[in-house]
């Protein structure tokens, strides 16, 4: 609650210190007037984030946007309308509030005239004073979506960073307006000794009172909250590669597979990626919370696994894998970074039994490495029927592969495809369906190659998406102002209740030790 | 006796402040300019929420801000001794020092700029932002809070009981520690000065125990959420630690400013100071005059001048406006260099087409950075490094790697501006541009790259970056320098393969300075297609020449040596056959002021310099 103030104070306070421009902006929305003459221009408006003809779901929060380039001196006005709902707005960012864009959208599912009352979209005009007048942009539109989207968003901030690594937080994020919270933070366990490093925060079907996540090196641990029960488990046994890596909840029961993974990084020299990230060994584990016990599920040698998914009904657990072969007498390692490359990963699929706790024999379902592709982070949507993976040309660190796109594909016929509606000339990589499986967020970097923004897209149940559309922020340049990137975005269907304090207290203590059990 | 009451204390400061603005214009220029490029303000309010995350941020962000005025150093002078004016003054007035002991307001001034000036390398590791003016801003405020608490007292002890609590919860949150601290000083002002009761005394003491152990714990547990519990009484002041080394020696500004306040309030009130006989009174002034010129010992004893510190700088600057000519003079000048000097001679020299001949016209060096903590060339001018021999993808990585972990700065910015330009990320470096224009002193500098936004063709023509698109490789390959620059980029920098004749005498150089002789066997003869009609730069001759000597894979017989390599190396081996027995440094003075400024003398007796 505290913390809420402060940050409005915080609020209040920047847009009293901060820019005089700012204030110019303010006073210039105080009594926007579009324009009663103008010239129409044939082009769109230039606007960052580009909301033109995307959709977005009926609860999500207004589309902040502003007319680039930022710095221009311009006078802008823009009017969002739908019926008889009108929303103007002054100067380069239009910033419409929550309870206005409600209005809007409310009028936008009322429907049009026809008997079928189809949603109507909503029309965005942008007029802007040139020196030769008024001009309006050629105006856009926002469709809005009846389905709605899980409310909130969770994601860890971090810079988009190679080795060193200081403050990280666990963010959250209410989709419906435009409240963000931390979760946790690394910097409440850190000490100058010793950093500690957070990751792969995850949800038993986005229910946020079931969490897991890892911390690193200071009181490391797996910190795990099960119905509001906080433990900090050692997932390290002597039998496994690791402590548990990317986590998959079982459904339904308390399960939660890893991979377990040694993971490497180097640096190219020229190659715009800039960074590979890659496994030298790894392998998949389940662990059971309620016996606190590890079991092995993968771990041939020659077969590196890793990011292992439930199906929807739990009977299913999908996981990529690439077979690799030493060839050479130099050290595994470094035949590793000379063949990174040959790093290509498949999709495979076990069946598991959860009275026994047992899986069945592996089976590829989509073999990409026979197409010269490497599919990784698959994710089956709700319904069981669609199949979205991320898929480079090598490697399982797609976050880094300018080439990686989404691909989706019918789990029926494993006929996988790139989903182009989707997709960009830069990556696209984490991804994962909403609870209700109408939307996707997935992570881009189409901003600017290296900083990773969350997108969010609806998808039909015929698998077509629609245009997807960048999270959006208060301030809509946020994202460009920011430095950090927004890491493994999950859909939750409500916010993390525990304080950063008490996760803090959690991990301070000791871990219990999961026991490795052999089947 | 007004006048002498006024007089004294008004010309002392005055006098210490002008000296103190004097010695760091005259002195102190390129340091302060340097700081204000490791420092970062933004005027967004994304800037501003991202500071007020933990206790104490607002000292951060008022010392962020006036940090830029250092970017001109008489400006940024000015700050601190304004700073430091504004500091004794309330000081004065908070503890309504006698004339007499008016060299005690000496202390803040010699605690700020020993705090400013005596961190030498340290200024690359500072985590804390608005560092340079976080002492001065932060003891104002606490000084303010206590001069208040004076002014309450003779009035009813539970005013300042209100106060107490008022202070430490508004001052905690915005200063940090100081906050707190004023809290410390109330409370001994309290026992020391007011005619309260003991229990009321004891009242207060405990009202103000309770907000110092409070609010720092009601702040930990609900409002902020990133500072570990450990950490919450201490914020505001840096952290001078490194893995589990603390160096106290840099904590020593702020005991003496704290130091200087205890004293303050349990020095006599100056009334009974006029009660004094006349000899008491002269006492008292002989003491405080001690005390003054202890003071300026201290500070002056303190105040980093490390040569090699204070050249490294200028040469960074330099190198910022391709000023070759200045940063060779600048080398000239380094008796005992440091790598990273010894370094960036050598792009000089490069840059400005003279490594060929001059290479080893000045003397090499290995001199480590006078630090106690552990640095790295990546650190310091590394990343410039790295960006001028074309390996932005490396600059870019130290770039992000200091910004995650010192902070976002300047000059990290101004280098992923140029990183990104050159790796044709349009968007990227639209990016940083935009982040420049909202600093006070960088964005018209930022302005100038926006018309190469998308423009390859003007970058290659571009004074700075033109000739970096020359000697970036052809390839791409995955490494790690693992923190040590020097060898990694020889490295890499001798395996190019180029047809570009500036490319090729990159590599030709890295691989001389490799010492590896199949690999400069294949970079000579890279350059002498790369260059068909051009007499051989004579170094590149004496590394050929006694290198065909040293192994007969390559037959030098037809090679067209000037007489002079030639008989350097002859006399050069005779000279050797003389010194045997000698010890290595013996040979170096023997050798030197004939065979110095050759590369058989580089070979063969510079070896074993540390890089870092």
């Amino acid at each position: 609650m505290i913390s809420k103030i402060t940050e409005r104070c915080v609020t209040a306070l920047s847009s009293v210190i901060c820019p005089l421009a700012l204030g110019l902006v303010l006073v210039g929305c105080s009594s926007p007037q579009v324009p009663a003459s103008y010239k129409d221009g044939k082009a769109l408006p230039d606007i960052y984030p580009d909301y033109v003809g995307v959709t977005v779901p009926v609860n999500m929060a207004p589309l902040h946007f502003q007319l680039m380039p930022v710095n221009a001196q311009t006078e802008v006005v823009t009017r969002f309308h739908c019926g008889e709902e009108e929303i103007v707005c002054g100067g380069r960012q239009a910033m419409p509030s929550v309870s206005d864009w409600q209005r809007l959208v409310a009028a936008a599912l009322k429907g049009d005239a026809s008997q079928t009352k189809k949603p109507m979209p909503i029309t965005v005009e942008v007029f802007e004073n040139k020196t030769d007048g008024w001009v309006r942009h050629k105006p856009f539109q926002v469709s809005v979506s009846p389905d709605s989207i899980d409310s909130w968003l969770s994601y860890r901030l971090i810079s988009p960073s190679y080795v060193a690594f200081e403050e990280l937080t666990i963010n959250q994020r209410c989709l419906e307006n435009f409240d963000e919270r931390v979760i946790y933070n690394n910097m409440l366990c850190s000490e100058e000794a010793e950093g500690q490093c957070i990751n792969c925060h995850s949800y038993q079907k986005g229910n946020p009172n079931r969490m897991q996540f890892h911390a690193r090196l200071n009181h490391g641990g797996t910190l795990i909250n099960y119905d509001g029960k906080l433990r900090k488990v050692n997932l390290k046994t002597d039998s496994t590669l690791s402590a548990g890596v990317y986590p998959a909840w079982h459904p339904t029961l308390p399960f939660i597979a890893y991979s377990t993974n040694i993971t490497r990084q180097m640096f190219h020299t020229l190659d715009v990626n800039k960074v590979e990230v890659f496994d030298t060994q790894s392998d998949l584990i389940l662990y059971d919370l309620e016996r606190n016990e590890v079991i092995n599920v993968e771990n041939s040698p020659l077969e590196f696994e890793v990011f292992p998914t439930w199906s929807p009904d739990g009977r299913w657990l999908y996981y990529c894998s690439a077979h690799f072969e030493q060839q050479d007498t130099v050290k595994f390692e470094a035949e590793l970074i000379r063949r990174y490359q040959d790093l290509k990963y498949s999709i495979y699929r076990k069946p598991f039994d959860p009275e026994k706790r047992t899986f069945g024999p592996s089976e590829m379902v989509f073999d990409a490495a026979s197409q010269g592709l490497s599919a990784t982070l698959p994710r089956i949507s709700p319904d069981g029927r669609w199949l979205m993976l991320s898929v480079g040309s090598w490697g399982c660190f797609h976050i880094w592969h300018r080439d990686a796109d989404l691909w989706i594909g019918d789990v029926a016929t494993m006929e996988m495809h790139p989903w182009k509606e989707v997709n960009s000339t830069h990556t696209e990589a984490y991804h994962t369906w909403s609870s209700n499986g109408r939307w996707i967020v997935f992570s881009s970097r189409r901003d600017d190659g290296n900083f990773t923004r969350p997108f969010f897209a609806h998808v039909d149940k015929d698998g077509h998406a629609t245009k997807p559309f960048e999270l959006p922020t208060d301030n809509p340049d946020r994202h460009r102002q920011l430095l950090k990137s927004y890491n493994i975005p999950e859909f939750m269907l409500g916010p993390v209740t525990i304080s950063p304090q008490s996760f803090a207290d959690a991990l301070k203590g000791e871990p219990s030790q999961a026991t490795f059990v052999s089947k | 006796m007004f006048m002498k009451k006024l007089l004294y204390p008004l010309l002392l400061c005055v006098a210490a402040l002008v000296a103190a603005y004097v010695v760091m214009v005259s002195y102190e220029s390129y340091y302060m300019a340097h700081v204000e490029k490791l420092s970062l303000f933004l005027y967004t309010s994304l800037f501003l929420s991202q500071k007020l995350v933990v206790a104490g941020g607002m000292l951060s962000y008022v010392g962020a801000w006036l940090t830029q005025f250092l970017y001109v150093p008489w400006q940024g002078a000015l700050a601190v001794c304004v700073l430091c004016g504004l500091l004794m003054l309330v000081m004065q007035q908070a503890f309504r020092l006698s004339y007499l002991w008016a060299p005690l307001l000496l202390a803040p001034l010699a605690a700020v700029l020993m705090s400013d000036f005596m961190l030498g390398y340290w200024v690359y590791l500072i985590k804390m932002p608005g560092y340079f003016f976080g002492l001065s801003v932060g003891s104002i405020t606490g000084l303010l809070a206590v001069w208040a608490f004076r002014l309450l007292i003779g009035r009813h002890w539970w005013l300042r009981a209100v106060w107490m609590v008022l202070a430490g919860a508004v001052l905690y949150p915005l200063v940090g520690c100081y906050g707190l601290v004023a809290l410390v000083l109330m409370t001994a002002m309290e026992w020391r000065l007011s005619a309260a009761s003991i229990a009321q005394k004891a009242m207060l003491t405990t009202v103000a125990v309770v907000v110092v152990l409070a609010v720092p714990l009601v702040c930990y547990r609900y409002v902020y959420d990133q500072t570990p519990i450990e950490s919450i009484w201490w914020c505001g002041i840096p952290l001078f630690a490194q893995g589990d080394q603390t160096f106290g020696e840099y904590y020593l500004p702020y005991y003496l400013m704290l130091g200087a306040c205890l004293l303050a309030v349990f020095l006599p009130v100056p009334r009974k100071e006029q009660k004094k006989g006349k000899a008491l009174q002269w006492a008292t002034a002989a003491a405080g005059i001690v005390l003054g010129a202890a003071l300026v010992y201290v500070c002056n004893e303190h105040w980093y001048r490390d040569e090699n510190f204070h050249k490294e700088i200028q040469m960074e600057a330099a190198v910022e406006e391709c000023d070759w000519d200045e940063v060779l003079g600048l080398a000239a000048t380094a008796s005992n260099p440091t790598r990273q000097i010894v370094l960036y001679k050598y792009l000089a020299l490069f840059k400005s087409g003279r490594i060929g001949k001059e290479m080893y016209d000045l003397p090499d060096g290995g001199a480590l950075p006078d630090c106690p903590a552990v640095l790295h060339l990546v650190q310091l001018g590394g990343q410039h490094l790295y960006l001028q021999y074309g390996m932005q993808n490396f600059c870019y990585r130290w770039c992000v790697e200091d910004g995650v972990e010192f902070g976002w700065r300047v000059k990290n910015l101004r280098l992923m501006l140029r990183c990104a330009l050159l790796n044709h990320e349009w968007n990227l470096a639209q990016k940083f541009i935009d982040m420049l224009r909202q600093t006070r002193n960088h964005a018209q500098w930022a302005e100038e790259y926006q018309p190469l936004v998308g423009h390859p063709e003007l970058i290659a023509k571009h004074k700075e970056l033109g000739p970096i698109t020359h000697v970036k490789g052809s390839y791409s390959v995955l490494a790690s320098d693992q923190s040590l620059i020097e060898k990694f980029m020889l490295t890499v920098l001798s395996s190019h393969t180029t047809d570009d004749p500036i490319g090729a005498e990159l590599v030709l150089v890295s691989a001389i300075q490799l010492k590896d002789i199949q690999v400069f066997w294949r970079a000579f003869n890279q350059y002498a297609i790369t260059h068909p009609d051009e007499l051989m730069p004579r170094v590149y001759q004496e590394v050929a020449y006694l290198y065909g000597h040293l192994e007969n894979g390559v037959d030098i017989s037809r090679m067209p040596f000037e007489q002079s390599v030639k008989d350097d190396y002859e006399g050069f081996m005779a000279l050797g056959e003389k010194c045997k027995g000698m010890t290595e440094a013996q040979m170096r003075s023997v050798f030197y002021p004939k065979y110095g400024r050759t590369f058989y003398y580089n070979y063969f007796l510079v070896r074993g310099l540390r890089t870092y």
